[in-house]
């Protein structure tokens, strides 16, 4: 395995290939920071520039895309509560009351320090085990699947701050509004309105950026001021405190990044969940779980180390059995195969000089996305200080326009704009948004699951209990309530 | 200010001049076809194959034909976005889209939605996927080797699909049939974990794009290649049988290919059609995107708009003919 390491580490020192890496992390952190762009909208507008291009630069374009999006997501997200992309979503909970007590540049500094370190620890994983993997890889199956998808759902109750029962009604509702569109497992399709536009959903895209961009955007307009109510604390030290910070909660970033490595393992089950299940475990797992929402450090940190730890882990299901583990994969796999390079198994035996090539450029783009957060994140922080209605116009074009840009699809941005009435209404009606989205998020890969188990099994339930991997999910999600009511007494 | 007679009727001949001018301007630009960008729908989000192929596709064709041509994804409802709002677009040929058949001909024909994909001015075709069948080898499964073998079965075969809305399903459910085996599907799986499920033995066989992605299970030997749907054995995987070796000559109908075929709207001027349809066939004769888009395992042949129109036809009849079978999916 570590064969091509010295050829690929070669390769990096190359003027034209640092440049290469410079503008795609430049690139990355742009389209991850901008609401409703992202990283694989900008590998595919890049795909035929590179069409001539060796294969080896191109990977580093690519990675260096890919590893410097999910921070740059993080960066609204922060900012002004704003998911950049779908995966950044768990961030905005803890990351955007950091920013309104003046603390932007440290929540900054957190999450270039999460997204570094949960990085290294997704790639690492994969160098040390990619030969061995396969096994655990195919232990995870949709009965698996079904009880790490329930796993994140019941938390709906611990994440529920202030009423439970507004808690579980907003996830209700999530669950709900996940099972719009064509069912593919029963051919049924529910609650489109006859609509052809609900036929595939809710949009994710539209969804975040409403609920939480145009939701926080009326409640701007009705509240005035600026986001940050306190001094802002916008100093290059504020920020290397908070990615020194990291290493005071090293439990919770190595939870979070073995829960994201996990989750890009599994094929079928994207970044979207990675983010959220680490987030509600942190929560579950705190001595203080009160304090999330309010600007708790770990809420960051889970979110953010979990996103970047889970593309190890679909590298590994890319690079080891060369299925792509979620959609930024299957575009590598698109580069990899027209510059000649055969993806699976043999991969990492007849090609180590790409594998490796990947590698560091995604560990190089990540490190650079991280220190451009570190010197940036005073200048970004005063953000938080400028009054906002000029913030509200700004994040409207840009929220709307990226929605838009996306699809070109208009009912995209009515949606957007219905999402963020209700954002805005439950803000002000004291219900939690955490419960919503983790509702959406999960319900519908809970139900797909459930029935494609029940399907696979011939309608027996035994299928949901016939793993010993199953049975370490259901004991820790019944186990880990209790023992924590234990340890508060 | 402009108080003399002379400079008065001066600026009025100059405005309308001008005014002329302007209003000449996209006269003279529609007798030059193309002059001004072109958009080609695809159906899929960014990154999948269908949008990776329009993109390299679209940048040859933008050489050739000197105007910008844009991929716009429009997703939704398994590529049929692009259907709807094709047959909506201007028949000005600066709208082009990439669909997806004989999925799309499933909407037509079982689900009775418009529009007629026949009343599409076709021009070529973008690639073509042509179809294989792989079974799993997993210890304790029923291991098929062979249609033939698979005829023999008592109970129905555990077969995985993504959803309905794909090429998937009615070359699933019409290749069942044709060879005649008793099979039970099971929809909602996405592509990669129909390859997982193969080699976990969830499911005993499944139909899948005979493209590289999508044969690691058979290289591993974690699953079987039955046939492919094919008249030739495929020149990149020259192992796998066809079904028409098998005895099955229905299995090699074109019909039966995955093919992503470029439209223009209902009533396309022909002369606007033709320079588009000579662009494509310049376009899949690149021989440098030829190779890159046919490493993955896709087949770039260029099609003439009368064959292609002939295609389109000849998939709708044949989902037609098993309309009642595939019926039974779709609620």
């Amino acid at each position: 395995m570590f064969e091509g390491f010295g050829g690929a580490l070669a390769t990096i020192a190359e003027p034209h290939v640092i440049l290469t890496l410079c503008a795609g992390s430049i690139i990355g952190l742009v389209f991850g920071a901008v609401p409703g762009l992202g990283g694989i909208l900008a590998m595919s507008m890049l795909l035929p520039f590179t069409f001539t291009w060796d294969a080896v630069t191109a990977v580093y374009l690519f990675s260096g895309i890919m590893g410097a999006s999910s921070f740059g997501g993080s960066i609204s997200a922060i900012l002004l509560n704003t998911p950049g992309t779908p995966v950044n979503a768990a961030t905005c909970f803890d990351g955007y009351p950091m920013a309104k007590r003046g603390e932007a540049a440290r929540a900054l500094g957190l999450s270039a320090g999460a997204c570094l370190l949960g990085a290294l620890f997704g790639l690492v994983i994969l160098a040390l085990l990619i030969q061995v993997m396969r096994p655990l890889v195919l232990a995870f199956g949709h009965p698996e699947i079904f009880w790490l998808v329930v796993f994140g759902l019941v938390t709906t109750a611990t994440v529920s701050q202030g009423s439970l029962l507004k808690g579980l009604i907003a996830g209700g509702v999530g669950i709900l509004l996940s099972l719009v569109g064509l069912n593919e497992p029963t051919g049924l399709i529910r609650y489109t309105l006859g609509s052809e536009y609900l036929w595939d959903g809710i949009p994710l895209i539209p969804f975040f950026v409403g609920l939480f961009a145009i939701g926080e955007l009326i409640n701007y307009s009705a509240q005035g001021g600026t986001i940050a109510r306190d001094d802002v604390q916008a100093s290059i030290r504020g920020a290397w405190q908070g990615v020194l910070e990291n290493f005071h909660h090293a439990v919770c970033l190595l939870r979070s990044s073995s829960i994201g490595t996990l989750v890009g393992i599994i094929p079928g089950v994207g970044g979207e969940t990675a983010n959220l299940i680490a987030y509600t475990v942190a929560v579950q797992s705190s001595r203080d779980p009160g304090s999330f929402g309010k600007g708790h450090p770990e809420g960051v940190i889970a979110s953010e180390a979990a996103n970047d730890s889970k593309d190890g882990g679909a590298l590994l299901t890319t690079l080891s059995f060369g299925i792509p583990g979620s959609l930024a994969m299957a575009l590598l796999l698109s580069i990899f195969i027209m510059h000649g390079i055969s993806p699976g198994p043999q991969l990492i035996v007849e090609q180590p000089i790409f594998v490796w090539t990947l590698l560091n450029g995604y560990v190089v783009s990540n490190a650079f996305a991280s220190i451009f957060g570190l010197f940036a994140a005073r200048y970004l922080a005063v953000i938080t200080r400028v009054p906002v209605h000029y913030l509200s116009a700004v994040i409207a074009v840009v929220s709307l326009a990226g929605t838009y840009i996306l699809r070109e699809n208009v009912w995209d941005v009515v949606l957007v704009v219905l999402l963020g009435v209700l954002g805005f209404g439950m803000r002000r009606a004291g219900v939690p948004v955490l419960p919503l989205v983790i509702g959406f998020v999960l319900g519908n890969l809970a139900e797909k699951s459930f029935l494609l188990t029940l399907r696979i099994h011939d309608g027996s339930y035994s299928g949901f209990f016939d793993s010993a991997i199953s049975w370490i999910l259901i004991l820790t999600m019944v186990a880990a309530p209790v023992a924590k009511r234990l340890r508060t007494r | 200010m402009l108080n003399s007679k002379p400079l008065r009727t001066a600026a009025i001949a100059m405005l309308a001049a001008g005014a002329l001018a302007l209003a000449g301007t996209p006269a003279a630009a529609q007798d030059k076809y193309p002059a001004k960008p072109i958009t080609i729908l695809v159906g899929f989000s960014v990154g999948g194959a269908m949008d990776t192929a329009a993109r390299l596709q679209g940048d040859v064709l933008s050489k050739i034909l000197g105007v910008p041509v844009v991929v716009r994804n429009v997703p939704g409802a398994g590529g049929r976005n692009s259907v709807t709002i094709l047959n909506r677009s201007k028949p000005d040929g600066y709208t082009m889209a990439a669909i997806n058949l004989p999925g799309q001909a499933v909407n037509q024909v079982v689900r009775g939605m418009d529009p007629d994909l026949r009343s599409f001015t076709w021009i070529g075709r973008q690639v073509s996927n042509p179809y294989f069948l792989q079974a799993t080898t997993k210890e304790g499964m029923d291991r098929w080797t062979s249609l033939e073998q698979m005829k023999t079965a008592t109970k129905p075969i555990k077969a995985g699909i993504t959803g309905t809305g794909g090429n998937t399903f009615p070359i699933s459910v019409i290749t069942a049939n044709l060879v005649g085996y008793p099979v039970d599907f099971i929809a909602g799986f996405k592509g990669p974990e129909l390859i997982t499920g193969i080699i976990r033995g969830d499911i005993a066989i499944t139909n899948l794009p005979l493209v590289n992605r999508w044969t690691t299970a058979v290289q591993s030997g974690e699953a079987k290649a039955i046939a492919v749907y094919l008249p030739e054995r495929h020149p990149k995987f020259p192992d796998i049988p066809t079904g028409v070796e098998q005895g099955f000559p229905e299995l090699g109908s074109a019909s039966l290919v995955g093919q992503n075929l470029y439209a223009l709207p209902p009533k396309t001027p022909a002369g606007v059609a033709s320079v588009l349809e000579a662009a494509l066939v310049k376009v899949n004769d690149d021989a440098k995107l030829k190779e890159k888009i046919q490493a993955n395992g896709n087949i770039v042949a260029p099609l003439s708009a009368r064959d292609t129109s002939k295609l389109i036809g000849d998939m709708i009849g044949l989902v037609g003919d098993n309309a009642s079978l595939l019926e039974k999916y779709v609620k």
